[in-house]
Order: C-alpha cells, then structure tokens, then sequence
C-alpha cells in the first residue's frame, strides 16, 4: 500500500513537470483490507485484521463496520509527503447455506495527501464511496468436538468498480492511486485455516489479489500471509450460560505488493514487502463484538522511494440480527 | 401351576420389551442437545435462532461451558426432537447426543406394539437398548396404563421411528 502513495506523488510529480520518483497510493489496498476484515466478521470471535473460516449461520445476517486509521510518512524526497488515510468499512455478510456465506465490502474513504511545492504545503483530498468487493467464502473442511473446531474454507471475490476513478481539484485529475476507485475489476483468492477452542483461537490465511488495469494505469498483485492467536483473558473459569468474554489478540500480517504499471512502463519504484504485528482486544457478546487493534510495521521492504507506514489504528464493531 | 405362568409371562412380555424396541407416542417436554464445535459466545446466537425454529421450542439455554443447548416445550407442545439435527447443522455446527425427557404412556397390547397416546401430540419413539430394570418397569407401567416420563438419549438414525434409550422411568404424579 505504501508504494501506492508514493505512485501518488509520482504522478503529482509529472503533473508539475517534476522528475518522476515512485510509489503508490494505498487507495485499492484500503479496499483490500475491507475485504479482508470484512470476511473475519463472521459470528464468531475472530481475527480483527484478516479472516477467519468460521461460518455464518444459515439465514443469519452480521453487519461489520470498522474505522481504520492510517497513516504514512518519513518522506526522503524534496516533496515532504505525509498521508492519512480514514475509511470506514461497511460490510454484510449472508449465510446462504451452513458452508457457503457471501460478503459484500463497502469502504468509505476520506483520503488527505500532503506534499511541499513551491507555493507552500498543499493538501490534495478525496472522500466517498470507493469499489465494492463482493465475496463468496466455501467452509470446505470442518472438524467439530464438543468446545472446539477446526475449519477451513478457501474464499473468491471480485473488486467491483464503484469508486470514482476520475475525480479532480484545483491543481487537476487527482492521481489515479489517489482516486477513490481502481476503475478496474479486480480478483482476489485465498483460502483459510481456523482452530478454534473454548480457551484460545488460531486463524492463518494466504491470499492472493490479481488487479487489472484501468485508465492507463494497473497496480501490481498482492499476496498476504496473516496469523492471529487469540486467547481468553475473561471469564478464566466457564460457568453456566453463555458469559461475556473478552480476548487478548496477537497478528502478524505479511504483505507483498507487485510493481505497478503506469502507461505500459513497470514502475521500479513501486511495490515491496511489509510485515506487521498487531496486538488487539476483543470484547465478545452473544450479539455483539466490540475489538480494536493497532498493526505496527515491523519490517519494511520497498521498492524505490515509496512512503513507509507508520500505523494502521482500527476500531470495530460486529452485530448479528 | 397357575404362578408360574403368570411368571414366565410377564418374563416373556418383559423380553419382548427389551429385544423389540417399544414404540410410544410421547410429548417430549425439554431436550439437551451436545452442539459440537461451539466455542464461543458469538456462536451461541445462530444457534439459538436456528433451534428457536424448531417446533414445539418454548425456550432455549445455551451453555457455553458444557457445549451444549437445553430446549424447553412450550405450554401443552412436545418438542419436535427430528429436526433438532438439522437446525445445529445450519447454524454450522455438528449436532451431538440428544438428551430428551419425554411423557407419555407405554401400552402393549396383545400383539400389538405398545402405543403411548397423548392427545393432540403425534411424535412415537421406541425404547430401545433397555437395562434389565428399565424394562421391568417399563413392562409394568405398560400392563397398567400409567403415564410415564421418560429421560434418555434419543437415537435418529433408526430405520423406523426415533429410538430412546431410557436411562430413567417413572410415573408421572
């Protein structure tokens, strides 16, 4: 995603007439990670940064909607650029049979890039809806005993292109790693492993994201490794019913970015690999899950001058009805 | 003479009940069923809606602890114990044992599979696997056509009817 900032600047670049540097904006990122978050909202307690193969009940409905907060920096170049990124995932899940449940990932961004010129600090800024990911995830293994289970369940979706690709400011079109929307139809799979007990829960997830090419422009595939641990920190006995708990989580996320391609040319200063570790809570009720997390960029390893990550803050909230 | 008959009759009835299973017809007031793969407070919900769907459910207690959901007949209803497999099945879980308490009376008459008749309710199950003193005593509550209640683990999968394997029978006061 950091490379996709610093596309940003490149094209902010040339459209100054500057020499072109490189990078990204982490704008159809943004959305990945809806998607991903989307699917770990599942009527379970699960991981809070990626997925999770636990089911949706048949008929039954959650609604997921997190506030993600991210923000990168540490800019080398003349440029001085600082992003933030907020977005708001909204997601539904259905489950439409006892294995096969559908997602539907709406993320709404508000994005502020800041860059030095030599008319002074300018901000370029974007908000709305950006492109909607619809997903189908198959639990294909399960294995239950009486307080635990083990599942696994690969998942397929598509990016549909509802974000705006073309939006504009004051100092013209917004770079396309900026726009709301890829304007391209984008793929994504992956499969899921979750272990599940009474007492603690593992989930890892591999995927893969294949993007294509829209206005000119295709950002590079992505492919991610993410590990969750959970483990029960209250009650630390189980009584009777069904008591409120609450979770200690650890994450791990390891994210590659292929180089982009901007105008048929390979942008050798894009893409990279970063890995993040997470430590988060959960609050878990028969309805409703309360969880927060910070993902801290452990390792970072770029192409080019793209912008590192600082963070990435998340609050969430799951409900079934 | 006349003793021993009687004796080796009520020997051969309570034979009867113990080799072929007993039919009855029951209302069966609460059932315990072990959802296997239940293990955290956010499964408990879609289990709770899918149970609540089955007939006859009054109320539902899930206990998270023990991985299991205890399910109370409404008024005057028997729970219908059949589709409580299914309904686990689509919360995405794995339905496990099936405790059930079932009221009703056992009746054998001659040559005829013993009915237990509650009105208004129809749901049979047959006893089955009996011990040596369950089947006494469910050949003598047969013979006087006493209401019964019944606490076993129900058996669904029987070519018939669903079997209960009653590990505890009384009458009813």
């Amino acid at each position: 995603m950091f490379d996709r900032m610093a596309k940003g600047s490149l094209e902010m670049t040339e459209e100054r007439g500057g020499r072109a540097s490189s990078g990204e904006f982490p704008a159809v990122v943004m959305v990945w990670f809806g998607v991903l978050l989307a699917v770990a909202g599942t009527g379970f307690a699960a991981s809070i940064t990626f997925s999770t193969a636990l089911p949706v009940t048949k008929g039954q409905g959650i609604v997921r909607i997190q506030s993600k907060f991210l923000e990168f920096g540490a800019d080398s170049s003349p440029l001085d650029r600082d992003l933030t990124v907020r977005v708001v995932p909204v997601v539904g899940a259905w489950g439409v049979t006892q294995k096969l449940a559908l997602f539907g990932i709406a993320p709404i961004f508000d994005k502020n890039l800041r860059v030095s010129t030599a008319l002074g600090r300018r901000t370029r800024s974007v908000s709305g809806l950006g492109d909607v990911t619809v997903l189908a995830r198959y639990t294909a293994v399960q294995r239950d005993r009486r307080g635990k289970t083990l599942r696994f369940a690969p998942f397929l979706g598509v990016d549909v292109p509802t974000g705006d690709d073309d939006a504009t400011d004051a100092l013209g079109r917004l770079p396309q790693p900026l726009q709301l929307g890829s304007g391209s139809w984008d793929y994504n799979l992956g499969a899921i492993v979750t272990r599940q007990t009474l007492d603690w829960q593992v989930d890892s997830s591999l995927s893969y994201k294949v993007n294509s090419e829209a206005n000119d422009f295709e950002f590079g595939d992505e492919a991610r490794f993410d590990f969750s641990y959970q483990k029960r920190l209250r009650p630390r006995e189980l009584g009777g019913g069904v008591p409120r708990f609450v979770y200690g989580v650890l994450e791990s996320n390891l994210l590659w970015h292929g180089r982009n391609e901007a105008a048929g040319r390979v942008d050798l200063d894009s893409g990279g690999t970063t890995w993040y570790l997470a430590p988060g809570i959960q609050y878990v009720r028969r309805r409703l899950v309360l969880e927060g997390a910070i993902q801290i960029p452990v390792l970072q390893d770029l192409n080019g001058a793209a912008l590192e990550s600082d963070f990435i803050g998340t609050l969430s909230a799951r409900a079934n009805f | 003479m006349k003793r021993g008959i009687l004796r080796n009759g009520f020997a051969l009835l309570a034979f009867a009940v113990l080799v072929a299973p007993v039919p009855s017809e029951a209302r069966i007031e609460s059932a315990t069923v072990v959802v296997e793969g239940m293990a955290c407070p956010f499964c408990a919900f879609g289990i709770e809606k899918r149970l609540k769907k089955v007939g006859g459910v009054g109320s539902i207690e899930v206990n998270l602890g023990a991985g299991s959901a205890a399910l109370t007949a409404s008024d005057e209803d028997s729970i219908d114990v059949s589709n409580i497999p299914e309904a686990i099945r689509k919360a995405g879980f794995t339905p496990g044992t099936i405790e059930v308490t079932a009221v009703g009376t056992i009746s054998a008459e001659d040559g005829e599979r013993p009915l237990l008749e509650v009105s208004g309710i129809d749901q049979e199950l047959l006893l089955v696997n009996l011990s040596d003193g369950i089947e006494r005593k469910s050949a003598e509550f047969a013979a006087n056509g006493v209401e019964v209640r019944v606490i076993g683990v129900l058996h669904l999968h029987l070519e018939e009817l669903p079997g209960l394997e009653a590990a505890k029978i009384e009458a009813v006061e």
